[in-house]
């Protein structure tokens, strides 16, 4: 377990801790360094929620409110990434909340908190053989794991980040992650199997 | 599932981790394990063709400007939580920002503060003001005063009103009554808004003990009480001179300056006598 001086390395860590002592140019470089970050990995769990810019902007809010208190003891991509993790638990369970208020009055608040798949596709040339069809099925199929299969197979698939990270990000074990993981890939060839067979790759 | 699959499985999921990569899988199907087992070998081919499907997702695009846009964002959203005037840490910092700031924003934010912050600040406003205008340990003296006084005898007021030279300021009375009036409702109303709004507090001499020596049903049997109280001194300083008051009740009205005519009349216009 790396200690709370080693963590100073982390380039994110040494400047939130010079923001910290006064730097304000500090949190200029956060901003620029990780709002992309945060920008795709709430697009990858929530989909293309309408309002994830402004998710984006309440996660950096977040961080400003923490500066006084902050003491690093994890890499910062893995504290940022945990303020957005529970704030993304709590859009979904507040939009599931209004899904079931809004029963009475089909289509008076749906677009709100659906995990956006459809018309939302990013025109991408590199996308080779893949049909957006597929790229479709992909998303849908993901946005339908439970909230922390979710959360730990976009953090290792798109983020690279090692599991007992991801385990800090959901505040669990490494265990409990290969566990998720493995039950979110089962999920997935499940879900996809019509595009898995070999002739169609 | 038998220990080769066992294994087998492990080492693939070994290579699961991290970016989807195909490429890294390929090794796993030289594994002589696979020739006897179909059943790893279409896990094996499926992990691989999930590889490729998700390695095949485009990343999201970000939107132009977002760092940009979402410093000035931020500094919007702080001004919001910060007082009017308040100065935030992002203020210095997004003052470099070359992006012209629409004619009034400050302004226009400012005035959301404000209205966003209305009720708090209503009850701060109300906590001062109302709190300034009730001395310390009022209600609680004269609930003090009122535990004696209920017990004892009160005068025959056939007796009392044989003495009429004993008033000293007998063009005060109507006054003073009014007066009693208006302090016993103004501190009641207090004791009530405290209670009802504001809460108790642990002063344990503040207008709130007129609620916590009442016990339950606080709320109403205060009132019960302010019309006991101000019928008593109603009847009091009809029926005796301001001289036959106790201390207690002597100390409520000496309080004020009985010779300000002008707040002798904003109190009573303010109680709408």
């Amino acid at each position: 377990m790396p200690t709370q001086d080693e963590y100073k390395k982390d380039p994110g860590v040494a400047l939130m801790l010079a923001w910290q002592a006064g730097d304000e140019s500090a949190f200029d470089q956060i901003v620029d360094l990780y709002s992309g970050r945060v920008y795709s990995l709430l697009t990858r769990f929530l989909g293309h929620h309408p309002q994830r810019e402004d998710f984006v902007q309440e996660v950096f809010l977040r961080v400003v409110r923490a500066r006084d208190r902050y003491e690093p003891s994890a890499r910062f991509i893995t504290w940022l990434y945990r303020i957005v993790f529970n704030l993304s638990v709590n859009e979904t369970e507040r939009a599931s909340r209004r899904r079931q208020l809004s029963l009475d009055q089909p289509g008076a608040d749906e677009e709100l908190g659906r995990i956006e798949v459809e018309d939302t596709r990013d025109p991408d040339p590199t996308a080779g053989m893949q049909s957006d069809d597929v790229i479709l099925a992909v998303r849908s199929a993901i946005a339908a794991l439970p909230e922390n299969q979710r959360m730990a197979i976009v953090l290792a698939k798109f983020d690279d980040l090692p599991y007992v990270e991801i385990a800090n990000v959901l505040n669990s074990s490494e265990k409990a992650i290969k566990s998720l993981i493995h039950r979110a890939r089962e999920t997935l060839r499940t879900e996809l199997a019509p595009f898995l067979e070999e002739d169609l790759l | 599932m038998n220990s080769p699959c066992t294994e087998f499985r492990q080492r693939l999921e070994a290579l699961l981790g991290g970016r989807p990569d195909p490429q890294s899988l390929t090794v796993l199907g030289w594994h002589e394990h696979l020739l006897s087992c179909e059943a790893c070998r279409g896990i094996l081919e499926q992990e691989e063709a999930l590889e490729l499907l998700l390695a095949s997702l485009p990343d999201p695009q970000l939107p132009p400007d977002l760092s940009r846009r979402l410093l000035l964002a931020l500094r919007q959203a702080e001004l919001s939580e910060s007082d009017a005037s308040g100065q935030g840490a992002l203020e210095s910092l997004l003052a470099k920002d070359e992006v012209t700031i629409p004619v009034g924003l400050a302004d226009r934010v400012r005035l959301g503060v404000a209205r966003a912050r209305r009720e708090e600040r209503l009850d701060a406003l109300l906590e001062k003001a109302l709190g300034a205008e009730v001395p310390p340990g009022l209600a609680q003296r004269v609930l003090a005063g009122l535990e004696g006084e209920r017990d004892r005898d009160r005068p025959a007021p056939m007796v009392s009103a044989g003495k009429p030279v004993a008033r000293a300021r007998s063009m005060n009375r109507g006054v003073l009554l009014k007066l009693a009036a208006a302090i016993l409702v103004g501190a009641s109303g207090v004791a009530l808004w405290r209670g009802t709004i504001g809460g108790t507090t642990d002063s344990p001499e503040g207008p709130d003990r007129l609620i916590v020596q009442e016990g339950d049903g606080a709320v109403r049997q205060m009132a019960s009480v302010d019309e006991e109280v101000i019928e008593y001194l109603s009847e009091l300083l009809y029926w005796e001179s301001i001289e036959s008051l106790n201390p207690i009740e002597r100390d409520l009205l000496t309080r004020l300056d009985l010779t300000d005519e002008a707040l002798l009349d904003s109190i009573l216009e303010a109680e709408g006598s």
